[in-house]
């Protein structure tokens, strides 16, 4: 693999460990909004972003590339909705997993390495997981379209 | 046999992935050729299309059957919708290569269908199709490098995932039980 490539990789993986440093930072604040299942959903998938964070990480460094550390929450924490409500904080939580969905759909065509892409495809499908359970915490449909990545492109389209 | 830079990530990858499961990692093989990646692709897809064929035939079986409820009946139809989509994506995408695609299967010939009775034993024999799909489609992503197709086949394998997590709620599993849902491979 050539030096370009794999710096590519690692900076397309460092954009990937930023947003799910700011996944697990919004989750931190979505919990203290929630009560019962849907609580103990949102804390295990704190945990399942954390780990995504931690195998980022690692393959970045494996890359020869420096992982991008976690800012401040309180730098997130800008960016984030005002949550009044459990609604509110579900409705974050499906922000967060879409966003995460659309990173992961963006950053598969641009990795070179095999190992890493398929990788990164099995967390975007469990992103693409725990949107399907946010959605039913929010009593709408849990499989709202065929394509998580929105429909495919068509051939006879200029 | 010397191991490129590329193989070693690779491997590496796919160690600290496989100890997420206790599996044991495997050794880093030879590079394919250009033409061998295109192969393994084309490969991947055929498998990915024959499992969602599947798919299709067995959730129209069983949504007809009359052996499920009305809410399991619909959730049936919905999922044979979205997966009908999916394989017609990949039939585009195999004639567009000059791929012979392979002939949807039979009822009589599909293991397992016989056995499903109920609801519970829809979602079961549904969970370990859609844990097929999800296999194949990250053996095609590992070997694809076509950024259009690799984003549908991304959003088809999302949408399977999302398959997965109303059949396990449904046979009352964990809806996500994994960090890196990779399936299993056909």
């Amino acid at each position: 693999m050539s030096t370009a490539a794999a710096e590519g990789d690692a900076a397309v993986l460092n954009a990937l460990l930023d947003q799910e440093h700011s996944s697990i930072a919004a989750y931190t604040l979505i919990a203290g909004h929630l009560r019962g299942a849907a609580l103990a959903s949102a804390r295990r998938f704190v945990a399942q972003e954390r780990r995504h964070a931690d195998v980022l990480a690692r393959a970045v460094g494996a890359l020869g590339g420096t992982p991008t550390p976690p800012r401040p929450t309180a730098e997130y924490a800008q960016g984030f909705p005002r949550l009044r409500s459990a609604r509110d904080a579900l409705s974050f939580a499906l922000d967060v997993e879409t966003t995460a969905v659309a990173a992961y759909s963006d950053a598969l065509g641009k990795i070179a390495t095999d190992g890493i892409r398929v990788t990164a495809a099995s967390i975007l499908v469990t992103e693409a997981e725990h949107a399907s359970v946010v959605l039913g915490d929010l009593g709408r449909p849990q499989v709202p379209q065929p394509f998580v990545t929105g429909p495919p492109p068509q051939a006879d389209t200029p | 046999m010397r191991t490129t830079r590329r193989q070693a990530i690779g491997a590496a990858l796919a160690a600290t992935a496989a100890g997420a499961y206790g599996a044991a990692a495997r050794p880093a093989a030879a590079a394919p050729t250009n033409d061998e990646r295109r192969k393994l692709a084309q490969s991947a897809l055929t498998a990915a299309l024959r499992v969602e064929q599947t798919c299709v035939v067995a959730y129209e079986a069983i949504a007809n059957s009359g052996h499920l409820s009305v809410r399991t009946t619909a959730l049936m139809r919905s999922l044979l919708d979205d997966d009908r989509q999916h394989a017609t994506q990949l039939l585009a995408a195999l004639e567009s290569q000059g791929v012979q695609p392979p002939i949807p299967p039979r009822r009589a010939t599909i293991r397992g269908l016989g056995a499903v009775h109920d609801d519970r034993s829809a979602a079961v024999f549904a969970i370990a199709l859609e844990e097929r799909a999800v296999g194949a489609y990250s053996e095609a992503v590992r070997n694809l490098s076509d950024a259009n197709l690799l984003r549908t086949i991304a959003g088809a394998m999302g949408t399977d995932g999302q398959h997965l997590v109303v059949l396990r709620q449904l046979a009352a599993r964990v809806p996500v039980p994994s960090a890196f849902e990779r399936g299993i491979r056909p």
